[in-house]
């Protein structure tokens, strides 16, 4: 029977007797010290809607209750018990790591939005005035990018797009100390204050999805 | 789910929760630690996060509404 995976962990905690997606069961396989919370599938489908996206967020919430857990990516579904383990032994090194390096903080989003429409560059009427306006649009994306710069300093690892979106200049994610939480969210303000044209939101604490796994460069 | 630390003044309540809504759809879809054995949701070539994001924005938006 195929088992959904829902996170790993080094240290059980009574979350894991909770429950996941549709009241399904949760339990952990163990291997090597290190634990996988799972649930039977039993054929349950696995569909990506906004509900079963909120409510498997919300077990990854419950089985975070004071404890480190490397969430898994939604619907991370593998065969058996024996796949389970077979995973954890293979990569055991590589999500101690990752424990470690998720272990104690929370991740913070930021969306940082055009205050007027400088993304509607498409009124412009020629080639020209349309290039001029796109790379005003990226020289200024990229200002408010090392604006934004303070609050990767009190982050423990953060990650950022410039212009991910036309009307987005930068977007980012923030691994942040559970107790630098505070400090941070009144740093976001106070960088939000000194911005003239753009707005800021900031997003969590959610748990830490964004730096689950290692990226390079 | 209102998960918005912090809003600018400037920027509409619903706004901010439509934001934060897609921040969550996003890192569900994109992030975690993919397990070796992920299944594919996606269609045959097609970007999984990019086909899934389009069609949630218009669930997402209906799911705030008032």
């Amino acid at each position: 029977m195929s088992l959904l995976v829902y996170g790993i962990t080094d240290r059980l905690h009574p979350g894991c007797s909770n429950h996941g997606l549709g009241e399904t069961r949760l339990r952990a396989i163990s291997e090597d010290g290190l634990f996988a919370i799972v649930a039977e599938r039993d054929g349950m489908a696995i569909e990506p809607t906004v509900e079963a996206l909120c409510e498997y967020e919300q077990a990854i919430e419950r089985l975070m209750a004071g404890e480190v857990l490397l969430p898994a990516r939604f619907a991370s579904v593998l065969a058996n018990e024996d796949s389970v383990r077979s995973m954890l032994r293979g990569r055991a090194a590589e999500l101690r790591g990752a424990l470690d390096r998720i272990r104690g903080a929370v991740e913070f989003g930021i969306t940082a939005g055009w205050r007027t429409e400088m993304s509607t560059v498409a009124t412009v009427d020629s080639g020209r005035a349309y290039l001029l306006a796109q790379l005003a649009r990226h020289r200024r994306a990229s200002e408010i990018a090392e604006l934004l710069e303070p609050l990767a300093s009190i982050a423990r690892s953060s990650r950022h797009r410039v212009l991910p979106r036309p009307g987005l200049p930068v977007t980012g994610a923030y691994l942040v100390d559970e107790r630098d939480a505070e400090e941070f969210i009144e740093l976001v303000a106070h960088v939000d204050e000194e911005l003239t044209d753009a707005d800021l939101v900031c997003t969590g604490p959610w748990p830490p999805f964004s730096f689950a796994e290692e990226v390079s460069g | 789910m209102t998960r918005t630390a912090y809003a600018s003044s400037q920027v509409e309540l619903r706004h901010a929760r439509r934001v934060t809504l897609l921040d969550l759809l996003d890192r569900l879809l994109a992030g975690g630690v993919v397990v070796r054995g992920h299944i594919t949701l996606a269609a045959a070539d097609v970007d999984l996060v990019e086909i899934d994001l389009a069609l949630l924005v218009a669930a997402a938006q209906k799911v705030m509404e008032p």
